[in-house]
């Protein structure tokens, strides 16, 4: 069952504002390198920036209950027992023990007889407390379910009112004990304030609470709930102040105190500023002007540093204010819209970003540098980290020097800082450069797989982008990828520059690491696996589709006949042999999940000796079948023609829409994807690294050369059985021209008004073979040239 | 006879001559609603009939469709309306959901709106409208809804349409729907940095209508009476104010950059919010001459009975117009 605290339900004012429609994390989408938790106060760790969550995620323990801790107090015991006993512990057991029984709880065998008779008075109040607990809710409606009603049976006005603050009053004037008294005027405030009796609430607190001039931890809760009925009886003011000393004192009750508090106008501000007597309720104060995610917190933190320089709220507002930096700089995949013409060089900020940054710095420089500021270590982290970002590396490890690593957590932070600086400065990354990265910060790479994946990767993208700006192409690419990436947008030129890397001699320790890097996914740990033969395959597969023949054999030749890209064994292809004959036939069906020999007609294959009998081919037996074919292609008799029909058909089944697209392509199946849409090649040189290479996705879809040989073969064809065969392979490529040009991108799911009909010319030119078998077969397989054939015809 | 010829051709001038009134209603589109003084006055002396109230939305936000934002109990009595609810559906509730959540969809709206109203006392209700921003890849899942929501809930269905869908409805297509409200509203994007009015571009808004009478079904039109002021911050993230009017931003707090947009000198609280200095402000407004235009526009273009529903039934926003404004 859900719990609801009454003042949200009752008295948070909604903010209905405008939330990004992605389904995205934000708190993912940047580097965050600077630790927040160096402000060292864990009581403020809720308030420091998140975008994803309420309130930035504490871990477990990390804060500890104070109402445990008094009870702990109280009892002598431990936390752990306290928090069972208070938090877990039935009721049932519980009374069980104050009546001498034992029970099966293992966590309260602590307490004895003697505890018993010892704390009797406060295991009675436990157990009422417990008793009332479930009722502590109120009715109301459930956020994310298909009802309108809340379907509780235990809700507080399920409670006889006057009969429980009875047993309440009663229960106060009976006790004697301060501690005791004071959690029973707590549970009649929070009693009263739940049954919306708000006057009555403020009344109890009045009565039972304020006067025994006592105020642990426990007090807090009851002014928290005396606020919420304040708040229900329209006193904005008081009930702020209220809400403003338990923000102040109860570290357990902070967040739920900030979101209760209405400061929206400046009567309200300056009302409750009035009321303040302290430094530190002032500066709590503007750490909430400045906490929201949207307002600049910089004014605050001048108002705060300039009276009081270590105040932890200025801390925290200036951890806000470099983590909002970072989100707006750091961005996890940059891209380089606004730097084409400036420095490429990573942190890259934009004039807007500058401003804000700039004036932060200032202000941490400024505390920095006062004298009366005592705990300079934070702003010392503050200013080196902000100077880092704005490229003043000479400053960054000026400031980064005076930071003295006292804890843990400031020792590795300066650490990760020292190794930025040092990459960030270096005007090219020499070989002296890649040692010392290798020695000095050895660790750092060691454990980059493992640990903090952001920090980490920051490194490798700065690295990245020092290659790519020094034009280190392959090192560059390979940190950024494995090799396979490139089976997205394959390219020669970063091949050669991968296999010059690959096989340079002498490699340093460093060049090592990152040749390490080069098998492709799923061959990462595989020793034996020849990547000359992975390159050499990739290298064919460019060449053969962009028509050079010889250039693809040779690139072929080199690679082992055994080579596979895939582990799979077995009839299908795999990478570089098994390809089917029937990549020379032509599509009986239009069906790219169905198998070859259900889609794929044959014919006239055994005109040609060099594609064999055996039923599949590898690649450099593929490109020798194509030049044979093209010899005989050059002529103009009948075999001339089918040997145009023939490679016609090749090359169209090798297309964006051919059955066999995934061939050529790095893919085992012919399933739709990315690869096979049409886009426009980008200037992969044009950001500032290859960062995620394989969104890039290009494949030239060339239409031209299987049009080119069918239209020959149509040009020297007799046989009108070969004539209808060779219009039908021409009208498929006009209609794959007629998706290229009208931008169909993902044409595998179309609709039959995407479909070119009318004034095709080459179902014209079918049409006029009726007598044929072939056209008897297209009309009963091709839906769209029957309607032609009633339409048109 | 010459008086009575006089009189009557008087008479057929008269006829000729007169405003076909168009009716008024509203949306309704809080969580918390706040019926006071200025929302039933405007109400009653628009002689309008109808609420159209939106009851809650529903998205997917990865762990399944789930509505959200429910209205909060209200008191139905203090109009004298008809209600009609209205749902909005996010497209990717289409988009994510699994078929089974799909195919359940349509009962859990139903059985939603049924206890919604029921419990805040409206016993009955013939119409149900959704709003939804459809497009290509969720069109066959809305359209499908909407069937599938008729069926079970025996109601008339109707559905907001935005003005691409008119102009393209070819390509959009057209819902399976008995009533359709055209969205002459939010041309544009808030967040785009012109000097535009993203709420109603009156030129945009007539070329998406030039077709409008060949729409193939029954359609209601609804018009903005919003207004309100983009805010910049320091990082260039925008916010928006509801129901900011230009004489507030015409003070010493402000300077004035540009026709529309506004930099504050300090820092204040301003509508509830605390802004810093340095931060812009761009208003936004419907004026009643803007509003005026459109409505001529529809009495010259549309050639069916329509209704005209204003968004929406709020005092801030209302208070900017007169009622003849917004006859």
């Amino acid at each position: 069952m859900k719990k609801i605290i009454l003042l949200a339900a009752l008295l948070f004012t909604f903010n209905n504002q405008a939330k990004p429609c992605a389904d995205y994390d934000p708190d993912y989408d940047y580097y965050n390198l600077f630790m927040q938790e160096l402000v060292s106060d864990p009581q403020y760790y809720p308030f420091l920036m998140s975008y994803h969550l309420g309130y930035y995620s504490v871990p477990e323990n990390v804060i500890k209950n104070d109402n445990i801790e008094q009870w702990q107090k109280y009892l002598g015991i431990s936390y752990e027992q306290a928090l069972h006993l208070v938090f877990k512990a039935s009721r049932d057991d519980v009374r069980s023990l104050i009546n001498g029984k034992s029970v099966s709880d293992a966590n309260l065998k602590f307490i004895t007889p003697a505890f018993v008779s010892k704390h009797k008075q406060s295991l009675l109040y436990l157990a009422y407390a417990k008793y009332l607990e479930p009722y502590m809710t109120i009715t109301h409606i459930p956020s994310d379910e298909w009802s309108y009603y809340y379907p509780s049976d235990k809700t507080v006005d399920k409670l006889d009112y006057n009969q429980v603050i009875n047993v309440l009053t009663k229960s106060w004037n009976a006790e004697t004990d301060k501690e005791l008294k004071l959690r029973y005027g707590y549970q009649l405030v929070r009693f009263a304030h739940y049954n919306r009796n708000y006057g009555d609430a403020v009344k109890y607190f009045d009565t039972y609470v304020e006067p025994l001039n006592y105020k642990p931890a426990i007090y807090y809760y009851a002014l928290d709930q005396k606020s919420g009925a304040l708040k229900g009886l329209n006193k904005v003011v008081e009930a702020n102040y209220g809400f403003f000393q338990v923000f102040v004192h109860s570290p357990e009750l902070k967040t739920g105190a900030y979101s209760s508090l209405t400061i929206n106008n400046e009567i309200d501000f300056q009302g409750l500023m009035r009321m303040l007597k302290t430094d530190k309720e002032r500066n709590d104060l503007y750490l909430m002007l400045g906490y929201s995610e949207f307002n600049n917190p910089l004014p605050s933190i001048e108002k705060i540093v300039s009276k009081t320089p270590d105040a932890i709220q200025a801390k925290v507002l200036m951890a806000r204010t470099i983590n909002s930096i970072e989100r707006t700089i750091l961005h996890t995949n940059q891209s380089c819209e606004e730097c084409s013409n400036a420095d490429k060089r990573m942190p890259i900020s934009s004039k807007s970003e500058n401003k804000f940054s700039d004036d932060a710095l200032k202000i941490s420089v400024s505390v920095a540098n006062n004298l009366a500021t005592k705990d300079k270590n934070f702003w010392n982290m503050t200013t080196a980290y902000l100077y880092f970002l704005n490229k003043d590396f000479s400053n960054a490890k000026k400031y980064l020097a005076l930071v003295n690593p006292t804890t843990k957590m400031y020792a590795s932070q300066k650490k990760q800082f020292e190794l930025y600086i040092y990459i960030s400065e270096q005007p090219s990354i020499t070989a002296e450069v890649e040692e010392t990265l290798f020695t000095k910060y050895k660790q750092e790479f060691n454990s980059l797989k493992e640990e903090n994946y952001y920090y980490n990767s920051f490194i490798v993208d700065l690295l990245a982008n020092r290659y790519f700006i020094q034009k280190d192409y392959a090192k560059s690419f390979l940190l950024n990828n494995s090799i396979s990436a490139l089976e997205y947008n394959p390219r020669l030129d970063l091949l050669n520059d991968i296999e010059a890397f690959v096989n340079k001699k002498n490699k340093n320790a460093f060049e090592n690491y990152i040749a390490n890097n080069v098998n492709p996914y799923g061959e990462r740990d595989n020793k034996s696996f020849n990547i000359m033969d992975y390159i050499y395959n990739m290298k064919g597969d460019i060449y053969l589709s962009d028509g050079n023949l010889d250039q693809a054999l040779k690139a072929y030749d080199r690679v082992s006949p055994h080579f596979k890209m895939w582990a799979k064994t077995g009839a299908d292809y795999n990478g570089f042999s098994k390809i089917p004959t029937s990549i020379f036939g032509y599509n009986e069906i239009e069906c790219f999940e169905c198998s070859d020999n259900m889609t794929m007609g044959v014919q006239y294959l055994s005109d040609f000796p060099s594609i064999g009998t055996a039923g599949t081919m590898n690649k450099p037996q593929i490109v020798k079948a194509l030049l044979s074919l093209k010899k005989t292609a050059s002529g103009k008799s009948e075999i001339a023609a089918k040997a145009n029909y023939v490679l016609g058909n090749f090359y169209y089944n090798i297309t964006n829409t051919g059955y066999y697209r995934n061939i050529f392509r790095f893919d085992r199946t012919n399933g739709n994807g990315e690869k096979y849409r049409s886009g426009s090649e980008k200037d992969i040189y044009n950001g500032i690294y290859f960062k995620d290479y394989y969104w890039n996705t290009y494949f030239k879809n060339d239409i031209n050369t299987p049009e080119a040989y069918l239209e020959k073969a149509y040009e020297f064809a007799k046989d009108n059985e070969l004539r209808a065969q060779i219009a039908f392979a021409l009208s498929k490529c006009e209609q794959a021209e007629y998706y290229e040009n009208n931008n169909m991108q993902s044409y595998y799911w179309i609709n039959s008004d995407q479909i070119f009909i009318k004034g095709r010319k080459y179902f014209e030119e079918l049409a006029k073979y009726e007598s044929t078998d072939f056209y008897s077969k297209v009309l009963a397989n091709c839906n769209y040239f029957e309607y032609y054939v009633n339409h048109y015809k | 006879m010459k008086i009575k010829i006089l009189y009557l051709s008087l008479l057929l001038f008269l006829v000729g001559c007169s405003e076909k009134k168009t009716p008024i209603d509203f949306y309704y589109w809080k969580a918390n609603v706040k019926i006071g003084e200025t929302e039933i006055k405007y109400f009653d002396q628009l002689n309008s009939q109808n609420l159209f109230i939106r009851v809650f939305d529903v998205d997917n936000e990865g762990s399944g469709v789930k509505p959200k934002s429910k209205i909060n109990p209200f008191d139905a009595t203090l109009l004298n309306a008809k209600y009609t609810p209205v749902v909005f559906i996010t497209n990717r509730t289409f988009l994510k959901s699994t078929e089974k959540e799909l195919s359940e969809l349509p009962q859990h709206v139903y059985k939603l709106i049924s206890e919604t109203m029921t419990s805040n006392k409206i016993s009955n209700f013939d119409e149900i409208q959704i709003d939804c921003d459809w497009t290509n890849s969720t069109r066959e899942a809305y359209f499908s809804f909407l069937k599938e929501l008729k069926k079970i809930s025996g109601r008339k269905i109707g559905s907001t349409i935005r003005l691409h869908q008119v102009k393209y409805k070819e390509k959009t297509g057209v819902p399976p729907i008995d009533k359709a409200y055209i969205m002459c509203y939010a041309t544009s994007n808030p967040t785009d940095k012109t000097e535009a009015n993203s709420i109603l571009d009156i030129s945009l808004l007539k070329d998406y209508l030039q077709n409008v009478n060949d729409y193939p079904v029954s359609f209601n039109l609804a018009l903005p009476i919003y207004s309100w002021a983009i805010v910049t911050n320091h990082l260039g993230n925008i916010k928006l104010i509801n129901g900011v009017s230009r004489k507030e931003l015409d003070t010493d707090t402000f300077e004035k950059i540009s026709q529309n947009t506004y930099k504050l000198k300090k820092d204040v609280f301003f509508h509830g919010l605390y802004l810093n200095r340095d931060f812009t402000l761009k208003i936004e407004e419907i004026s009643p001459s803007l509003l005026k235009e459109a409505k001529q526009f529809f009495n010259q273009k549309v050639s069916k009975d329509y209704r005209l529903i204003y968004y929406h039934l709020d005092g801030q926003f209302l208070s900017l117009y007169s009622i003849d404004d917004l006859k």
